[in-house]
């Protein structure tokens, strides 16, 4: 018998072997008194081993799982993915009021500018917006046509881009307001629910420990 | 088949809540698991209370750790890691102290003369394979005791499938040279 088959053999007894593996295995085992020889000694060594008590004297189920439960510290340690999301729920607000922020600063900056090109287009101001090389293309509108075109234009911009002003102002901050308040009654809720769980697990760990 | 199906979706259920911070459903996943774990860390150091210790001690790292395991892979293979490498822990803090030949043996007392025959037998066995190596030991545990597929042991030790057969091999090729004697009377009477 070779050192292959002697593998084989164990991974047989094991219940390991499939196919043709185990077919061949079978097949070599009814020619080979020296490979059946091997099997029964693994054999008997299990059940050898399985004779082995088990351990005796141990604690009952009940006091093993409480005496687990009172040495567990109150929450493991949350997956990554559950860090990152806390993270950035608690960013959040943090998050809206610099996304607001930043609206409310360009759109004053673009309202500054717009200004300055508009009342001073030869100004030191008005020449760093400029791009050098670029000339405005002659507009075919006239003068009034034009100015109350760029007034409709800034108009929606305001209404479109919020944090500018008039009714796009105030939607904004509606809309941020709702955003954090929901916020923090989202937070008061979950704050709510870890209590509750906390007070639940307390209570069934005291009534285990009474049993 | 349904009653298993049943039986992985509730574990499933309970290790969700688990990795929530639910502490009676970890609670369940430990009772659902303690018999298991504290054999396989007996059967590893040799000592019960020993292995209740180490036991408790790898059901508290599965709790802290509860968040790295994926709940498509087996929980008991799982925390059968980490109980072998806890009683592995434990037994190199205890090496001084423990030594196979000391460990209090049952004792037969007013048994039956057959009986106690098994129970000293059963005793050279166990010490037998506490002999082992470590490593071979936890492979050997896991395959004989505990019934895991070499797959199994493979990815509960997370060691390679061929390591499982080798370590395997080993252990027995040991075990068959100790008790030989042991083998050849077992045989002889059955």
């Amino acid at each position: 018998m070779n050192e292959h088959i002697t593998q084989l053999l164990e991974a047989y007894h094991d219940g390991e072997l499939r196919g043709a593996q185990l077919e061949r295995v079978e097949a070599h085992l009814k020619s080979c008194a020296g490979c059946r020889e091997t099997l029964a000694r693994l054999d008997t060594l299990s059940v050898l081993l399985a004779e082995s008590p088990a351990a005796a004297g141990l604690k009952p189920a009940y006091q093993f799982e409480a005496e687990v439960r009172l040495r567990i510290p109150a929450r493991p340690e949350p997956t990554r993915w559950g860090k990152a999301m806390r993270a950035i729920w608690m960013l959040a607000p943090a998050a809206l009021l610099g996304a607001l922020a930043f609206l409310r600063t360009t759109s004053l900056v673009g309202w500054l500018v717009t200004a300055v090109l508009r009342l001073a287009p030869d100004s030191m101001l008005a020449n760093l917006f400029a791009v050098p090389g670029w000339t405005a293309p002659q507009s075919p509108l006239a003068p009034e046509v034009e100015a109350i075109g760029q007034a409709l234009v800034c108009w929606l911009a305001g209404v479109c881009l919020p944090g500018l002003s008039g009714i796009g102002g105030l939607l904004t901050l509606l809309v941020v307001s709702m955003l954090y308040l929901s916020w923090l009654a989202t937070w008061a809720a979950r704050r709510r629910h870890h209590q509750k769980l906390e007070t639940i697990t307390a209570g069934s760990r005291g009534s285990i420990d009474k049993e | 088949m349904k009653a298993e199906r049943t039986a992985d979706q509730q574990e499933l259920d309970w290790i969700r809540k688990a990795q929530r911070g639910d502490r009676q459903a970890f609670g369940a996943l430990v009772r659902s698991h303690r018999q298991g774990v504290v054999n396989v860390v007996y059967r590893m150091c040799g000592d019960a209370h020993l292995a209740e210790d180490a036991a408790q001690m790898a059901f508290l790292k599965a709790w802290q750790h509860l968040s790295r395991f994926r709940p498509g892979s087996s929980f008991r293979n799982w925390v059968y890691r980490i109980a072998a490498n806890s009683a592995l822990d434990n037994l190199r803090r205890e090496r001084e102290t423990l030594n196979p030949e000391e460990i209090d043996l049952p004792d037969p007392g007013a048994a039956p003369e057959e009986r106690a025959e098994q129970g000293e037998r059963a005793e050279r066995v166990r010490r037998a394979v506490l002999d082992l190596p470590e490593a071979s030991r936890a492979v050997l545990v896991l395959r004989e005791y505990e019934g895991l597929s070499y797959q199994e042991i493979a990815e509960t030790l997370n060691i390679p499938l061929g390591t499982v057969m080798s370590r395997l091999n080993y252990a027995r090729k040991r075990l068959l040279e100790m008790l030989s004697e042991e083998i050849k009377l077992a045989r002889e009477g059955s």
